[in-house]
């Protein structure tokens, strides 16, 4: 499984992708916003998204866990 | 309209729209296409523009400086935050430079007056890119109504007539100067914020609070005194409160 983490510490603006879905390296999983900057969250590997474990409003520290991505 | 070129070496590339859905959104794009470090783009008009969070932001054509810069720096994430802040400083000396009105930072980097927004900026990462917007009023014939108080534009602030290419050229050259020294830029940012030492009201998805704002840490995040205790805050909106 490939984990997505928060590269630092923000807020949760958008969920764009759900749990199921397969996805591409380069799509969005959620977009972050933090010191008036937006940070799109993107995997770096194709697959299926097994776990979000993020909603919107929701407060992240950096290395948070984000998404599970299963490769396989 | 005059041909000016931006004294700049950096921000050599600057293109002039008379209208676009959104700066931003036509420099991540460009951004996305490859475009390198130090592309410009300005526009008369924004069919969409955009502030933090879905927000909004609108201005009579031709009344205010829309510009986006696109950035490729070498920074790690959690330090890209500084070339907005850089950004943030870069603007309110190049307003203060050209039209004469002194513009206070309010955290993490609206321009104000008083209480007045004067410019906002918003950034957005795109893979090693880092997209800054700014928008700045700078010659309304009049706040609306329903902006009385809360925003406000050079000319009603008394500033001297300015056009949008000349406070463009100033910030450009400016911008290029305070990126050469991040540290030096964070020292000016803490100096122009008008945020510390405030009372001020904290709005974070997860929990809204009141405290006196007392300094930035070396990551650029706002610590709060909410009654003794030290709140740091990396994202929310922080509004400055009137005095009782």
């Amino acid at each position: 499984m490939a984990e997505i983490r928060a590269e630092i510490t923000a807020n949760v603006w958008q969920v764009v992708a759900e749990e199921g879905q397969m996805v591409a390296e380069g799509d969005e999983i959620c977009i972050l916003e933090s010191m008036k900057m937006e940070i799109p969250v993107i995997t770096e590997v194709p697959g299926v998204v097994r776990e979000l474990h993020v909603e919107p409003e929701q407060v992240v520290q950096e290395g948070d866990l984000i998404a599970l991505i299963d490769e396989s | 309209m005059p041909d000016r070129e931006a004294t700049s070496e950096r921000f050599a590339d600057v293109r002039w729209l008379p209208e676009t859905g959104s700066t931003n959104q036509y420099v991540l794009d460009a951004a996305r296409s490859g475009a390198p470090d130090g592309l410009v783009v300005v526009a008369d008009h924004q069919r969409a523009g955009r502030g933090r969070l879905g927000r909004t932001w609108s201005a009579p054509p031709g009344a205010s400086l829309l510009v986006s810069v696109l950035l490729r720096p070498d920074l790690a994430p959690e330090d890209r935050h500084l070339v907005v802040m850089a950004a943030a400083v870069a603007m309110a000396e190049a307003v203060a430079a050209t039209t004469g009105v002194i513009a206070a930072l309010k955290w993490p980097n609206d321009l104000l007056v008083g209480h007045r927004k004067l410019a906002g900026i918003l950034a957005e990462a795109a893979g090693d890119a880092v997209v800054v917007g700014i928008g700045v009023n700078l010659d309304w014939p009049e706040i609306p109504a329903e902006l009385e108080g809360i925003a406000t534009a050079c000319n009603l602030e008394g500033g001297r007539p300015t056009l949008r290419e000349e406070l463009l050229a100033e910030f450009l050259a400016g911008y290029e100067v305070r990126l050469a020294d991040l540290d030096e830029a964070r020292t000016a940012y803490r100096a122009a914020l008008g945020t510390i030492g405030a009372r001020v009201r904290v709005e974070r998805p997860d929990a809204a609070f009141v405290g006196i704002a007392t300094d930035i840490d070396d990551k650029g995040r706002l610590l709060v005194d909410v009654d003794g205790v030290v709140e740091t805050i990396a994202a929310g909106d922080v509004v400055h409160l009137r005095d009782a």
